[in-house]
């Protein structure tokens, strides 16, 4: 338009690196709250076990809700 | 001279690329954040790559310095509202790895060398940017083994499931 100076615009910042570290915040995010969740509900259930990590150790008798929870009971097999 | 805590962080960044990469001489983690890492960051990998890939396909990754060029911007604007948690540590690696498998897949031969410029600069945006919010969250032995082992010894799915069976049972006799 005559009379109007055009105003300069930086250059789009990567729009795709923008999205893509929305996405990641979205992961990182989402995966910390389920972790804090996980943590609420193993705090609930297995206080004695919860406790016992405090120091370095696992305990092997606790409440029998966590008795899943000792080794070879798992389903991650590592 | 890189510190000792830099030296750790390297060593944990080289572990989980080798394991994303799936290398055949790859023995067991050498510690348990590793190991800890290895488990947890490669379930974050498939969601990673699910959510990110289409994005990175747009984007040229033909060589380690564009590489980490890319990783430390998208990095940057990760981390721009000022908030870090774990999880947001941990797509720091997830990340990484996937940027490591599209140079692969853009045919770049990568080399031990180029391995660890990848796993240099990892450890360099976590050392130069996250590691004072990381010791004040109780390092790696004490912040993330604390929040992530326990998943690997009682499976989120086998919690909830007997939560909701509790709540079920409450709510039958009251």
């Amino acid at each position: 338009m005559p009379g109007r100076t055009l105003r300069k615009t930086a250059p789009p910042a990567a729009p795709a690196a923008v999205e893509c570290a929305l996405e990641l915040t979205r992961i990182g995010d989402r995966w910390d709250l389920r972790q804090r969740l996980l943590n609420l509900l193993a705090k609930l259930f297995c206080p004695g076990t919860w406790a016992a990590r405090g120091h370095g150790e696992r305990n092997g008798g606790g409440p029998w809700l966590c008795g899943f929870g000792r080794r070879g009971s798992t389903d991650t097999g590592r | 001279m890189e510190t000792a805590e830099f030296y750790y962080v390297y060593y944990l960044a080289q572990d989980y690329l080798q394991y994303v990469l799936q290398e055949s001489h790859l023995g067991p983690a050498q510690t348990r954040v590793a190991h800890v890492l290895r488990t947890m960051a490669s379930s974050l990998q498939d969601q990673t790559e699910e959510a990110v890939r289409p994005l990175l396909d747009r984007i040229d990754i033909t060589s380690v310095a564009a590489a980490k060029r890319i990783f430390n911007g998208v990095m940057d604007e990760k981390f721009a509202d000022g908030n870090t948690n774990w999880g947001r540590i941990m797509t720091i690696f997830t990340f990484g790895g996937l940027l490591t498998k599209k140079l692969q897949e853009h045919g770049v031969q990568l080399t031990a060398e180029e391995k660890e410029q990848i796993s240099y600069f990892i450890t360099e945006y976590i050392i130069n940017n996250k590691a004072e919010w990381i010791d004040a969250n109780g390092g790696w032995e004490n912040g993330f083994l604390t929040k992530f082992e326990r998943r690997s010894l009682l499976s989120f799915s086998k919690i909830t499931a007997l939560f909701i069976a509790l709540v079920s049972l409450f709510r039958e006799y009251y």
